[in-house]
């Protein structure tokens, strides 16, 4: 009887090291491919290394480890906070590599034609130095070439709006307070002009057309018009599309806003496709019908706007299943039956005009 | 493609702007903004360039940045 139980135990006893080792290997291929995961990872691995070399700084004190923690920090978080907004269109800033110039070597140093040598601060203001990369950042490599004759108010609007973005993006409060209060509130505050603007294209930029349709066609606009010298046409007609947006973007539901832009630099239609009983009733040849009635009009590019219908499915799922199969023949057909071409299609959240929290895609089409 | 910028720490910028041969220049205050005029110093200094064989600097106001990129 005694054998048999010490037999038992035995055979228990070797079921759980198995489970153990079986356990423990689990948890070291876990641990390899997260590792595989990170490295693999350009400005994930930034942002490890700046955890390494600021415990580093904190304990040796050296300057190399403080200024190898500013820049892999730097690059970690705003490379990592642009990829999360990006959908593939050159209408972001550039993602950001940081270089140190060394103060302390006696050797004469001569700054390249157009290199850029930027004064970052010590690591106690680390917040205040990803907040001042981000600007240059944006004011350097969003909208080129257009810059230099965009209404000053405008222009510094859409800098602060995408800044802001980017540095929500960031997700830490230290530096978001810190760049509201030095930078976006005095820089949004410091003329009527740009007050007035800056609140139209952050309530576009709730309506989530910011970066998916005016930077598109400002972008756009810089660089067909690179080279020609600008005129008042131009900055008038820059103007023009700034309310246009607007307009789309205050739409309350049931109210009439011009869903065309035809002048000489921006020939735009929109088509909003938001009642579901349209849709459901009458088919897809309205929709047809609007996008060939844009082209006959000129129109270079038509925006298909797609709201979504959660709710519907809640109480009529049906409903909900037939309009997302509708809304797949019209892209479809779009394709096929008209001359558009597909440019892009991002689905977005964004903030109603209710202040609901909705779901939304936006599709670019191109007539070239 | 990435925008690569060179970085100065600023506990290093008599060093930076003696290797540029520029130290005297900044410590008498000859140094100016590009885009505002006001002179160079310590604290406002943010950024500086060359265009056209020119040394530019801008210092930290908003303005003069936005201004430095558009030339």
């Amino acid at each position: 009887m005694q054998d048999m139980i010490i037999e038992q135990a035995k055979g228990n006893y070797a079921i759980w090291i198995v489970a153990g080792l079986l356990m423990l290997t689990g948890c070291l291929v876990t641990v390899v491919v997260w590792l595989l995961h990170v490295l693999s990872d350009e400005d994930k691995t930034s942002k490890w290394r700046a955890r390494m070399y600021k415990e580093l700084f904190r304990f040796t004190g050296k300057r190399e480890q403080e200024k190898k923690y500013i820049s892999n920090d730097i690059r970690g978080r705003l490379n990592l906070a642009r990829r999360a907004m990006h959908f593939g269109e050159s209408v972001l800033p550039k993602a950001v590599d940081l270089e140190w110039v060394e103060g302390a070597e006696p050797t004469a140093y001569d700054i390249k034609e157009g290199q850029f040598v930027v004064r970052l601060d010590p690591s106690e203001s680390q917040h205040k130095n990803i907040a001042t990369l981000a600007k240059l950042l944006v004011q350097k490599t969003t909208l080129q070439g257009m810059r230099s004759w965009l209404d000053g108010g405008l222009q510094c609007a859409i800098d602060m709006t995408l800044l802001r973005k980017i540095i929500e993006q960031l997700k830490n409060r230290e530096i978001f307070d810190w760049f509201i209060s030095n930078e976006y509130q005095p820089a949004m505050q410091s003329n009527p002009s740009t007050e007035l603007k800056g609140k139209q294209i952050r309530t576009i930029d709730e309506r989530g057309l910011f970066i998916h349709m005016l930077l598109v066609e400002l972008d756009e606009f810089g660089k067909n018009t690179y080279g020609v010298d600008p005129n008042d046409e131009m900055g008038k007609e820059i103007l023009q599309l700034l309310q246009f947006v607007y307009a789309l973007a205050t739409k309350r539901p049931g109210q009439d806003v011009p869903l065309e832009m035809r002048e000489t630099y921006f020939r735009i239609g929109v088509i909003w496709v938001a009642k579901t009983e349209k849709i459901l009733k009458s088919g897809l040849e309205p929709y047809l019908d609007a996008m060939d009635y844009n082209i006959q009009r000129g129109a270079e590019t038509v925006y298909v706007l797609i709201f979504d219908k959660d709710w519907l499915g809640q109480r009529y799922p049906l409903a909900l299943e037939k309009f997302n199969k509708r809304i797949g023949d019209l892209q479809q057909q779009f394709l096929t039956k008209t001359m558009a071409q597909e440019h892009f299609a991002v689905n977005f959240e964004f903030t109603d005009v209710l202040g609901m929290r909705m779901r939304a895609t936006c599709i670019r089409y191109k007539f070239d | 493609m990435k925008e690569t910028f060179q970085a100065i720490h600023s506990s290093e910028l008599d060093g930076f702007f003696s290797r540029l041969g520029l130290l005297e220049n900044f410590k008498a205050g000859k140094l100016n903004c590009a885009a505002c005029g006001e002179t160079i110093t310590r604290d406002n200094f943010r950024i500086v360039t060359k265009r056209r064989g020119v040394i530019l600097f801008a210092c930290a106001k908003d303005a003069c940045l936005s201004t430095f990129f558009n030339k």
